[in-house]
């Protein structure tokens, strides 16, 4: 098992799965922030759905928290070991030449990631547990979309966000696609798969830009 | 025409290496990049200088001998074809070359241009083979029906010469093009099924033993291959690991 875990294939394929799983967590992410644009009653009661339910709570979100750590934590691990592979560097190297520039750079897009979600975590996530588990204040199905809605009021960190969610688009772009080959699936459905890879990594990104610039531009009124 | 070369000079392996800069005149479009290397070490050896040392055999394009890292490209800014395939039109009057080793861990720098790629020969040797029955009761290959599809596979894959391009192209000097051609020249084939539980996982295990990085999947090596060893076959190594791993 330990020869298994130090195989590069096996890392490559932790990398896809864990990928993948993060994939289809931005996925519902995305449905559910969405309606925040649709329909806020929507949006708070799925919020609250999240909150509450013991399922999501000690179940989806410990395993959610295990793949983000176990995907950049392996990411790094093995951005490591292939810098040492190269031994000595050239003196001239033309990356460009022959591979795209995200797919060199995706330990770059990815460290931009990680910090944006130190910020998300602070923005939402410590929150929301200190309301729950800290202050024990007393359930309200309706805070969510106020709550949400707020924090983009500040044009910094509106911002932040778009910027961040583009260089998540180019995460994706390479990354969504490339987990398929890591396992091992390149056949006659792989132009099929990439295609919609692609257009996820442009309109999943997007649309988190939208909802965040959406709701910088119509801030709640009380 | 004249060319700039800045050439990686390095006595031996143990010696820090260094760029030293050469102008060559007279050189011809027609030539090879070998020959242009040919026309230097002449030069260099008539003003009694130390010859600049490379790797050439056949210069064909078949045996994989060749290498050179040249303007930042495994083989040169020219597609399928090796460095002594390379001719000297592609570059012009006044270009400045620098020209490399491969650089790899794996394959540490031997004097020179010259690198030591037994680092593929140990992966080859790990399972890079089939067992034949060589008793004198040897059943013909052809004995054995294949599907035409998947002949023309393993005959794409088993182009590979083993020069390292895909590793010097890669940006985590990786070794799983090669590796991936190498199983799947024998995965594809039935004689080759009887031991492939064995062989992707020894030459796999070979390969990171080696010290060859991670693949992820950049396509560089694909681009760069001058045999245009697909990507495919990576996938395909992907998966005969997986499932040798699934067999135990």
């Amino acid at each position: 098992m330990s020869g298994l875990i130090k195989s590069s294939i096996a890392r490559k394929v932790v990398m896809a799965l864990s990928g993948l799983f993060l994939v289809v967590f931005l996925t519902q992410h995305f449905t559910i922030n969405i309606t925040s644009v649709i329909d806020p009653e929507t949006f708070n009661a799925w919020s609250h759905f999240m909150g509450y339910n013991p399922l999501v709570q000690f179940v989806l979100q410990p395993v959610l928290i295990a793949g983000v750590i176990i995907h950049f934590v392996m990411g790094f691990a093995l951005e490591i070991q292939n810098k040492k592979a190269r031994g000595g560097s050239y003196v001239k190297y033309k990356g460009s030449a022959n591979a795209p520039w995200v797919s060199r750079n995706m330990i770059y897009s990815g460290l931009v990631i990680l910090a944006f979600l130190a910020l998300h975590f602070y923005d939402f996530w410590v929150h929301e547990m200190a309301y729950k588990y800290i202050e024990v204040s007393p359930e309200d199905p309706t805070r969510y979309y106020h709550e949400t809605v707020e924090k983009f009021a500040p044009f910094w960190r509106t911002i932040i966000y778009i910027v961040s969610f583009f260089l998540l688009g180019l995460h994706l772009w390479h990354g969504f696609a490339s987990s398929f080959q890591s396992m091992g699936l390149n056949n006659k459905y792989s132009p099929g798969i990439k295609t919609f890879a692609k257009i996820f990594s442009v309109v999943i990104p997007l649309g988190f830009a939208f909802i965040a610039l959406y709701h910088h531009l119509n801030p709640v009124t009380h | 025409m004249k060319l700039y070369l800045k050439i990686w000079r390095q006595k031996d392996a143990s010696s820090a290496g260094k760029i030293v800069d050469y102008t060559l005149d007279g050189v011809e479009g027609d030539m090879s990049f070998l020959e242009m290397l040919d026309i230097l070490n002449e030069e260099l050896i008539s003003k009694g200088e130390e010859p600049v040392e490379f790797d050439h055999d056949c210069r064909e394009g078949i045996c994989g001998t060749c290498s050179l890292q040249i303007n930042g490209e495994p083989h040169g800014p020219d597609r399928l074809v090796t460095t002594c395939q390379l001719h000297m039109r592609k570059f012009n009057d006044g270009d400045t070359i620098v020209i490399e080793p491969f650089r790899a861990k794996a394959f540490p720098v031997i004097k020179d241009l010259i690198v030591d790629r037994s680092s593929f020969d140990r992966i080859q040797q790990a399972g890079g083979y089939i067992s034949v029955n060589t008793s004198g009761n040897t059943v013909d290959a052809n004995a054995i029906p294949i599907n035409k599809h998947a002949a023309d596979e393993a005959m794409d894959a088993a182009t590979c010469i083993g020069c390292g391009a895909c590793v010097a192209a890669c940006k985590n000097a990786s070794a799983m093009l090669f590796t991936s051609a190498k199983v799947s020249q024998f995965a594809l084939l039935p004689q080759g099924r009887v031991e492939a539980v064995e062989r992707v996982q020894n030459m796999v295990r070979q390969m990171d033993l080696e010290g060859f990085g991670n693949c992820t999947n950049t396509g560089a090596c694909e681009v760069e291959c001058p045999k245009g060893i697909s990507l495919t076959n990576i996938a395909r190594m992907n998966r005969e690991y997986l499932s040798a791993t699934l067999k135990g």
